[in-house]
Formats: structure tokens, sequence, C-alpha cells
């Protein structure tokens, strides 16, 4: 509310008056501030080192050898994996490096400093990119406007520097964008606060009865609107900062594309946070070999991908669990079931809804006895405990079934076509005018909730 | 550039937030006062006028009179207590079975609403709402149906009537204050149900976790259930502590019972129904 009602107006008085040299510095006090309203003072600092470092290496590679360049190379990714390791996965290596020789060490928890795995990997692409060739960026305040840029600085989209660099120089901030920009923000807000958040319940209450006392048809019920609420949180997310970056005259690019038409799990996850899945693309998996040098070696760079992909969002084992299983799938869509997905329409996409939820209970249930319990539901082989209530899916759905279907009917590609052809007329505009409102009450009179991706 | 604008939305909202803004700064008919002070700086105006609305104060709802103050009873009236009671027998409570809460009414938050889906008492009835608290089961409709606590009170006449509440409004009020909301909450049920016996069962505890990270402080509730013994006469309303059921040996919930670190699991709920056997009141 704070943010909607005082931060974004001010911002942009500020932002659209001042002259063109001044924006970009404009930008990153807003953002400074922006950041600082929610983090500590460590992590300003942190995050400032972060964006110092950075600009220096990059600098520092200008007309070096290219040993000397690979070994500033090398040292900024080892520093970035270093800060990672160090506030993100410290304790889970402790802890099970503690498990494996018997005894435990002491664990001092480290809160995540906020945005860290964002703005790390934001930076490091940005150091890969000067190391190919890219140019690096001479003025401080152009590059700080980069990392900082308050849309993206917390919770992605992860940008490329050259995505950028034109429109840091130069840009004419057209009104069409200003206004357009603005309703694209509305419509991401509006999957946030009244669909994400609406849902976020239905999961608390299977929290609440205990994952293993759950029907099965709740238990499905329940993967079912997980997904629907993660995606409507982390896209309606991604909406609201490709729209601001668009009233900024700043291009953040789109992060999702409508992930749950996909017709195979390969095809979901070049759908579903399109920023991260190009990042481990262009700076993992092809350096590694990609798909050019045989199977063997194909199969191990997805494999150090997924697993990479499971840790980044959490030092946690379900999460490596979570980067198996999608590997899993991936491995065998691309050697075995890949042909028949793609003659088989309806099948394919039977497979996708069918594999996903699953996957994403795996990603929700960070204690593994639980996701035990949960899976043990899904799958009942074992019979059922004498507490489960067969009504329990049956309660839910009588207060849930209008969102779950208006979920299922945002997943659909008509809503966006509809977007798209009446951008800017009355017929979009009005409804999303009383939804904003509807918004605004919803977060004012709850106690609000979290973004689920600004944890990573 | 041609001069039309190219969406309405933006304009819209900026002219109707100055507008939503402004309005309960202005405050013409005097109803948004008491929202407004209890914001904090960084919140904006318009979320007072939300929360009014979230209370069916709309901005043009005429001003409430202020309320008068509950008149107290003139004179307080003696107890009529002739002579000094026989000697209380030790516990005043019986062991019951399941046919004991044939004409029992249990009226509660989320706490109750899982005992009614998993203690196995299908025979007794239920009035429950998630996120229910003693100041909305008085005034607002919340019960099944959209009913408010009297229209759902006043069919059927029942014998046992079981209250749970205090665990959504644990971040609101004092102990103090909270206690006296239930006293109207427990008077109004009185008014609607003049013969039955009333249980007024302990606020659960949280698990230490949660008790140390949220506002579902322990020391919050037992501070609570403290006030609200004081509204048992130990007559016709009883006070029942059931916390022992599920308490590890610190006095919090254990662990292993909550997925979520203020309800108990499925499972466990006939462990609260087997302790509420143990405290039948049969005349």
């Amino acid at each position: 509310m704070t943010f909607l009602f005082y931060f974004l107006p001010l911002f942009f008085a500020v932002y659209y008056l001042v002259p063109f040299r001044f924006k970009n510095a404009a930008l990153v006090l807003g953002s400074a501030a922006f950041y600082f309203l929610g983090a500590s003072v460590r992590d300003c600092l942190l995050l400032l080192a972060s964006v110092l470092f950075h600009y220096a290496l990059a600098r520092g590679m200008e007309g070096r050898a290219q040993s000397a360049r690979k070994a500033l190379l090398l040292f900024g990714l080892c520093a970035d994996l270093f800060g990672l390791v160090y506030f993100k996965y410290a304790a889970f290596l402790l802890e099970n490096l503690g498990r494996l020789v018997g005894r435990e060490f002491s664990l001092v928890h480290l809160a995540l400093p906020l945005g860290i795995s964002f703005y790390l990997f934001q930076s490091a692409g940005y150091l890969i990119d000067v190391y190919r060739g890219g140019q690096a960026e001479r003025n401080l305040i152009d590059f700080t406007a980069f990392v900082l840029a308050f849309p993206q600085l917390t919770m992605g989209p992860i940008l490329r520097y050259d995505e950028w660099r034109g429109a840091l120089k130069e840009r004419t901030i057209a009104r069409g964008d200003v206004f357009l920009g603005f309703e694209r923000f509305v419509a991401g807000l509006c999957f946030k606060v009244l669909l994400a958040d609406q849902l976020a319940p239905l999961w608390a209450s299977l929290e609440r009865i205990g994952y293993g006392y759950l029907s099965t048809p709740l238990a499905w019920l329940g993967a079912v609107s997980y997904s629907l609420q993660l995606y409507f949180d982390f896209s309606g997310y991604s909406l609201m900062a490709m729209g601001l970056g668009q009233m900024l005259g700043l291009p953040v690019p789109r992060n999702f594309d409508l992930p749950y038409l996909s017709r195979s799990v390969s095809e979901f996850y070049r759908r579903w946070h399109i920023t991260l899945g190009t990042w481990f693309r262009d700076y993992l998996y092809i350096p590694l070999g990609g798909s050019r040098n045989g199977r063997a070696r194909t199969a191990l760079a997805l494999a150090v991908v997924w697993v990479f992909t499971g840790l980044w969002h959490g030092a946690s084992w379900n999460f490596v669990l979570w980067g198996v299983a999608l590997l899993a799938f991936i491995l065998l869509e691309k050697f075995c079931i890949g042909d028949f997905l793609k003659k088989h329409r309806v099948l394919s996409h039977v497979y996708l809804l069918f594999v996903i939820p699953q996957t994403w209970v795996i990603f929700r249930i960070t204690d593994l006895h639980d996701l035990g319990a949960y899976f043990s539901r899904l799958v009942p082989l074992f019979g059922t405990h004498s507490a489960v209530s067969a009504q329990d899916a049956l309660k839910l759905l009588a207060s849930y079934w209008w969102l779950l279907l208006l979920g299922v009917f945002f997943c659909l590609p008509q809503p966006r076509r509809f977007y798209e052809k009446h951008r800017g007329s009355l017929l979009l505009d009005l409804p999303l005018f009383l939804l904003f409102w509807v918004c605004v009450y919803f977060t004012a009179t709850s106690a609000g909730s979290a973004f689920l991706y600004s944890r990573f | 550039m041609s001069s039309r604008i190219p969406s309405l939305l933006l304009p819209l909202c900026l002219v109707s937030a100055a507008a939503l803004n402004l309005y309960p700064l202005l405050d013409p008919t005097g109803v948004y006062g008491e929202y407004l002070a209890q914001l904090d700086g960084k919140t904006p105006p318009v979320a007072a006028m939300a929360a009014a609305l979230e209370d069916g104060v709309y901005p043009w709802s005429e001003p409430k009179a202020p309320e008068p103050e509950p008149v107290p009873d003139p004179e307080p009236q003696p107890e009529p207590e002739p002579e000094p009671e026989p000697e209380e027998p030790d516990s005043p409570f019986t062991t019951v079975d399941e046919s004991y809460f044939d004409d029992a009414l249990f009226i509660g938050d989320s706490h109750t609403d899982g005992f009614k889906d998993y203690a196995g008492l299908s025979n007794a009835d239920y009035l429950c709402h998630n996120g229910l608290t003693v100041w909305t089961a008085v005034e607002k409709a919340e019960f099944p149906g959209h009913q408010t606590l009297a229209q759902a009170l006043s069919g059927r006449q029942y014998g046992k009537i079981y209250l749970m509440l205090g665990i959504n409004e644990l971040g609101t009020g004092s102990a103090e204050s909270w206690a006296a909301q239930y006293k109207v909450l427990l008077d109004e049920v009185r008014g609607l149900q003049p013969d039955a016996i009333i249980f007024l069962q302990a606020i659960f505890h949280t698990t230490q976790e949660k008790s140390d990270a949220t506002f579902y402080k322990n020391s919050t509730i037992d501070a609570r259930n403290a006030e609200l013994q004081k509204l048992a006469d130990n007559k016709d309303v009883f006070y029942i502590d059931c916390n022992p059921v599920f308490d590890d040996s610190t006095g919090a919930l254990t662990p292993e019972y909550s997925g979520d670190g203020v309800h108990v699991k499925a499972p466990y709920y006939t462990m609260w129904r087997d302790y509420l056997y143990q405290f039948g009141i049969v005349r």
C-alpha cells in the first residue's frame, strides 16, 4: 500500500519531471530508497559492494590480454559463488556435513539478503557477457541503474545488460508506454492479489489438516491449487515488473508465456521463469557442451543445470529432489517419449498437467517426511488413515471452486488475446479500474502476504 | 503525436486515488477518525476507508452516536446466597460419553471447525467459521448461511454450548478488552439459550516456534485464558482448559501434533474429544 500510494506516484513524478540526463540517477536513488525500506543495513551494504565489485571487474577486463580477462572473470564468478554459498547455503552444507561425519556443527543461521539470488545472477551474467566481448559500462550510474532498478531488483526478471544499454543511454518515454505500462501493472496486481492470494488459504487448510491425513481427492486438489497459486503469484509479479519497466521506458522482458499450455516438461521450462531458464542455458548449459556433443554429454549438462536450478530455489533437499525429478522427465522426453508427445496432442497436455502439479508439491514441502506423507496421499497405495475425512475435498471445493475455475481460465490464451486486442480501450480499462480498487481493498484488510519468489 | 490519451486507466486511478485518500482525511461525516487513528504513519489514508468498509461503514454512513456506556447495574445485585453452600464436591464434573453431546452445540473458529470434521462427534451441532473472533461473532453475520449469532441460536434450545474463540484476535486488544467482549458474547448466548450449560474452552497454545515468531504468543494466550476463567461462575458457566492434552513439557503445543504451529492435525482431534468426556455436567 505504501508502495502503491506513496512510492510510485512520488517516484514517477520526479522521474518524469527531471531532464533526461538525470533520469538514471533518479532511478538509482528511487530504487535505493525502495530497497532500503525493505532490507537491513547489511543487505544494503552488500548490494552496494556487489555493484561496485562487478563494475570494477568489468572495467578491469577492458583492453587486457585474454589470460588476464579470464583471471578477472574467474575471480568475479568465484566471489559471486562464495557470496551465494556463504549467505544461502552455509547452514545447509554444514548441517549435511555434520550428518556425514556424525557430529553437529553449531550453526549461525544468516538471514538471506534480500534479492541476492537475483542480483548476483544478473551481475554474474553481465561479467560473462563482458568477458565474451561485450562492452563494459563506464558510467557507474548507468550500471547501478541496471542492477538496482526497483521493478526487477528483488525478484527478477533477470536482465541482460545488452537489452538495457541502449535504453539507458538514450530513450524517449512515449506517452503510450506510460499509460499501457500502467495497464499491464494493474493486470499483474490483479493476478497476485485476486487470484494467488485468494487461493493461498486452500493450501493452509491442507497444512492444518496435516499432509498425511488428506483424502486423495484433496491431495490432488491441493496440488492443482498450489500450481495455480504459484503461477499467478510469480507471473503476476513479473507482469507488474514488465509494466513498470514500460513506464520507465526500459525493457523488462516477458518472464512467463502461458506455461500450462505446454506439451512437455522441457517446453514448460522454456515458458516458465523464462529469464532464469535463459540464464542457465547461456551461461551453464551451452558452455558445458549443450546438446551438440552426444547423448552422454547432453545428459551431463542437463543434470548439472537442473541440480543447480533446484538449489537456486533454496538450500534444502526437496529443491534438489525437485530439480532431479524435472531432470528425469526432461531426459525421458529427450531420449524416449519426445516424438510420442509431439504426435499426440491431447495426451501430451494430459501428461504435462499430470506431472507438473506433482513436481510443485515437491517444490512446496521442504520437509522430506511431510513430503513423503503428502505423496502417500496422492498415491494411496498403503490404505487410508482412519482420521481422513472423505468429505474434505468437497468442503474446500465448495468455497474455492469458482476461484479455481477462474484460475484455470486465466491460464488459457483467450484472456491474453482479449487483453492484447483491447489494450487502451474502456472495455478493458473499466474492469481493471474496478479490480484495482478491489485489490486495494483486499490488501488493506488482510495481513498481506509476501511474494512467494521473494524467498529465493 | 495525437492528443488522445492511450488508456484511461492511469488517469482514472490517479484521480480516484487522490479522492479516496483525501476523503477520509476530510472526513465530512466523521466516521473515519477512529480508523485513521489505527493506521501507522506509512499506510495511506485509503486503508482507513477499506477498514471501515469491512465493518460495514460506508462513505455515506451516518456517524454512530457515541455508544452509551453499558450502564452498570445501578446496584450490584447482592448475590442471593442465603446460606453458605454445602461443601462443594472436589469437582463438579462427571465423565460422560458420546450421547451426552446429543443436545450440544459447539461455537468457534477454525479449531472448532477441525473438531467438527475430525473428532467424530456427528451427533452434536456446530456453528463455526474460520477466522471468527469474539468481536465478529457478535457483530457480523458469519455463521453458515450468513446468519448472525442471534439468528443461528434462535431455533433449537441446547443443553450444552461449548465456546472456543480467541486465536484469531490475539494480535488485537488486551486481555481485559478481549474478555470484556467475550462477556458480551457470553451474555448474548445466555439470553438466547437460557437453559444451556455453557463451557468456555481455553484458547489452545501454539508451538514454541510459532509463539516465538508471530503474534500467536503463548504468554498472550495464557493471559487471556486467565481472564476467561474469571467469566465462569461454576454454576452454569464452566471453564475448561484442554491444553494439557496437546502441550509438551514446556507448555507449548507439541510440534509433532501440528502442521501449521497453531492447529492440531486431523487424527489428534479425538484426544480433545476424549478429554471433554471427562468434563460433563450432569444435572
